[in-house]
């Protein structure tokens, strides 16, 4: 964070799930449907041990936003938490204003139907049935990702999906033409927010797994030759 | 920019309240563990309210569709109603044994609920049929992998295929399957760590008012 | 182009509503006309069993409804059957009750209150409503139990409900049981396993194993019972059939359905193409 903050911006690979957003933007645009968005259902919303994904999604939903206010093309928020409401409504607002566009905001953006699974479920479903791209980007929990996915790709819409968790992530790859995996749902939200932090601490926990992974090739040899692992236990 | 709307403010307070929880995880002090616990109990009540915020929203959306008329209006309508019939029944009774409620939350509320399961469930084999066809490798390492993987659930298929039939979905689940998940926590719990760290060092700004 | 308008193409882009309708046909015939299939016991199921087992005499266990009312379909027969056999086989044991998910109190009024008549309420069981916060709550109920639950669900003190004289956290509880779909089964283990290590058992999900079976494992947890079939090998093992079986039936054929669409899939798809060239 310090060599970033420096101005070092630490190298992020290419995702390809990330570049196709801007497809996905032109295909709407093209269309004449909306961009529908939603950061899932996963965790407790803000306040939970998922805020992070949630907070990928709304930057995400910050770059969207941006992009769509550039090419006039609508946006649908789909928020499954009531905290999640005027931040989402902050973002679009500010986003339009940013690119010189004030009066592209409406109040009808960001939608919200209930935080009961059953109610955010079958409204993104329906939103996403409306849209010509589907970005589900954030805390997907496994249900949300089938049902939402799938009525965007029965719609015909692009199914572009994100998640951190393994069970979550599989129920989006049926569906979606895009998916980031894992650690990409988070970094691929600190690239869009230009916030050089998120974007240093998401390569620090790279370098992190690296060494988890020459402690766990460590303890393996270790074992191996009959040695003990104790003293790495906390 | 007044003082009270600095985003200084809540990026400290967002330090401090993490730096208690950490201390007190580590030191197990008991003037942290008191002041652990009470904000605890303040994130319980701050929980509370959400909901109430919650359904400020959802009147405010609604009636807003109502007024102006937008597609699906109609649905907003029975949105509103239900809420307020839900509301109503469930506060004269706190037990939840209102016979109206009851009949809203056993007679439509469980239905509906069951028959979005029912959906995913539908989705799910269509997906299946859909997406699980073998055009490359990747899609050739699904498809076996799926193939073995509901061949061990159900329990039938060894009338089928005889007692080896869950050996290769046992192996998936418990040797690559396994490993795979293991990686994704760890990586998952980094993720965590580092917002964590971040929220301490009030570089985590994604729950603040944001300029774009 | 003649291509496109095959059979074998038709076949291999079956519209989503005939694939919906089959699904249904096929999974309502099992409830229509049950087929009976012999139920084979995995060693986790055992293992969970074995967890309840374990308990000692006068112990107290934790009973945590984290389901929701959708997921019951899976979690309900495992629900049922393990309040049935502490109730009635283990009367000794002491059971508090909360959940962490809005429906509890509907898992709680369809699985569990009958089952609870037979009880001595307040010294052999007691029962708490919902707790609002996840997480947090979930951290508080560890460290100051009665700070959190300071009346039961109808209201009564919990000073006057003898159950909890000796109760005040997690290392007060021989056994947390959760039966989780949305993944509190994790801040059980992050902070009652992790800084008590209090003996947690979990039901859940089918789709949540891979992770329980991790935790199982590592030893975090000290027994699972997943999905429709974890449900109805417990049922069979703590003698308490119930929902779940029935729903076994359904589990397998569904299942069958979805190799044979899987396979049905990829032939006409080869198909087409050895078509197309």
């Amino acid at each position: 964070m310090r060599r970033a903050a420096a101005g070092k911006v630490p190298y992020v690979r290419h995702i390809a799930a990330f570049e196709a957003i801007d497809e996905a933007i032109g295909r709407a645009s093209e269309m004449g449907r909306p961009v529908h968005l939603t950061t899932g259902h996963s965790g407790a919303g803000l306040y939970s041990k998922l805020a992070s994904d949630h907070l990928a999604g709304l930057s995400m939903l910050n770059y969207v936003a941006k992009r769509c206010a550039e090419s006039a093309t609508d946006v649908i928020a789909t928020v499954a938490f009531s905290e999640m409401i005027p931040v989402a409504e902050d973002i679009i607002r500010f986003a339009s204003i940013g690119v010189g566009k004030p009066e592209y905001y409406r109040d009808d953006m960001v939608r919200f139907a209930s935080d009961n699974w059953l109610g955010y479920d079958m409204y993104a479903m329906r939103m996403a049935s409306e849209a010509a791209a589907n970005i589900m980007i954030g805390a997907m929990d496994s249900t949300s990702s089938a049902i939402i996915a799938c009525g965007g790709a029965i719609a015909g819409a692009m199914n572009i999906g994100g998640a951190r968790a393994a069970g979550d992530i599989c129920q989006l790859v049926p569906f979606c033409d895009y998916v980031l995996i894992g650690e990409e749902t988070p970094a691929a939200g600190a690239i869009v927010s230009g916030d050089t932090d998120s974007l240093a601490s998401s390569v620090s926990t790279d370098y992190t797994k690296a060494l988890i992974v020459v402690i766990i090739l460590l303890g393996i040899m270790m074992a191996s030759i009959g040695l003990s692992m104790d003293w790495v236990s906390m | 920019m007044s003082f009270i709307r600095r985003t200084e403010i809540p990026i400290t307070i967002a330090a401090i309240m993490t730096l208690i929880m950490l201390l007190d995880l580590f030191t197990g002090d008991p003037t942290l563990r008191a002041a652990s616990t009470m904000l605890q109990s303040w994130a319980i009540i701050l929980a509370g309210f959400a909901l109430g915020i919650g359904a400020v929203s959802l009147l405010r959306l609604h009636t807003t569709n109502i007024k102006r008329k937008r597609p699906g209006w109609y649905g907003s309508v029975l949105i509103i109603f239900f809420t307020a019939a839900v509301l109503v029944t469930g506060l004269m009774d706190l037990n939840l044994a209102n016979p109206i409620l009851r009949f809203i939350l056993d007679n439509m509320y469980m239905r509906l609920y069951a028959a979005a399961w029912a959906f995913e469930g539908i989705f799910l084999i269509y997906g299946l049929y859909r997406a699980f066809k073998i055009r490359n490798l990747d899609s050739l390492i699904l498809s076996v992998t799926a193939f073995f993987c509901i061949i061990r659930n159900a329990a039938v298929a060894e009338v089928f295929f005889g007692p080896a039939a869950f050996a290769p979905g046992t192996w998936i689940l418990d040797v690559p399957n396994l490993g795979g998940i293991r990686a994704l926590m760890i990586a998952s719990s980094l993720g965590i760590l580092m917002l964590g760290l971040r929220t301490l060092l009030g570089k985590e700004r994604g729950y603040i008012r944001t300029g774009g | 182009m003649s291509a496109k308008k095959s059979l074998m193409y038709r076949l291999s882009n079956v519209p989503h509503q005939v694939i919906g309708a089959l699904t249904l046909i096929v999974i309502a015939l099992p409830y229509l006309m049950p087929v009976g299939i012999p139920l084979k016991i995995t060693p986790y199921s055992e293992q969970f069993k074995a967890a309840l087992d374990a308990v000692p005499e006068g112990g107290n266990v934790a009973f945590s409804l984290d389901s929701a009312m959708g997921g019951t379909t899976e979690t309900g027969g495992m629900i049922r059957a393990t309040i049935k056999y502490f109730i009635y086989d283990r009367p000794d044991v002491h059971i508090v009750m909360w959940g962490m998910h809005y429906d509890c109190v509907l898992v709680f009024n369809t699985f569990v209150a009958d089952v609870l008549e037979d009880a001595d309420y307040g010294k052999e069981v007691a029962w708490f409503g919902y707790i609002p916060g996840t997480d947090a709550a979930i951290a508080k109920l560890s460290d100051d139990l009665k700070g959190i639950l300071s009346v039961d669900f109808y209201g009564t003190p919990v000073a006057q409900l003898e159950i909890m004289d000796n109760i005040n956290g997690a290392p007060d509880f021989d056994l947390l049981l959760s039966f989780d779909t949305y993944g509190h089964a994790d801040s059980y283990v992050g902070h009652w396993y992790e800084r008590y290590k209090t003996k947690i058992a979990i039901g859940m999900l089918s789709g949540s194993i891979p992770v329980a079976t991790m935790r199982f494992t590592a030893g975090q947890i000290v027994g699972f019972c997943g999905g429709v079939k974890g449900a109805a090998e417990l049922e069979a093992l703590l003698k308490y059939p119930g929902p779940a079986y029935t729903n076994y039936d359904v589990m397998n054929v569904a299942n069958l359905f979805a190799i044979g669409l899987l396979l049905f899939g990829n032939i006409t798809y080869f198909l087409t193409k050895k078509e197309e060239r």
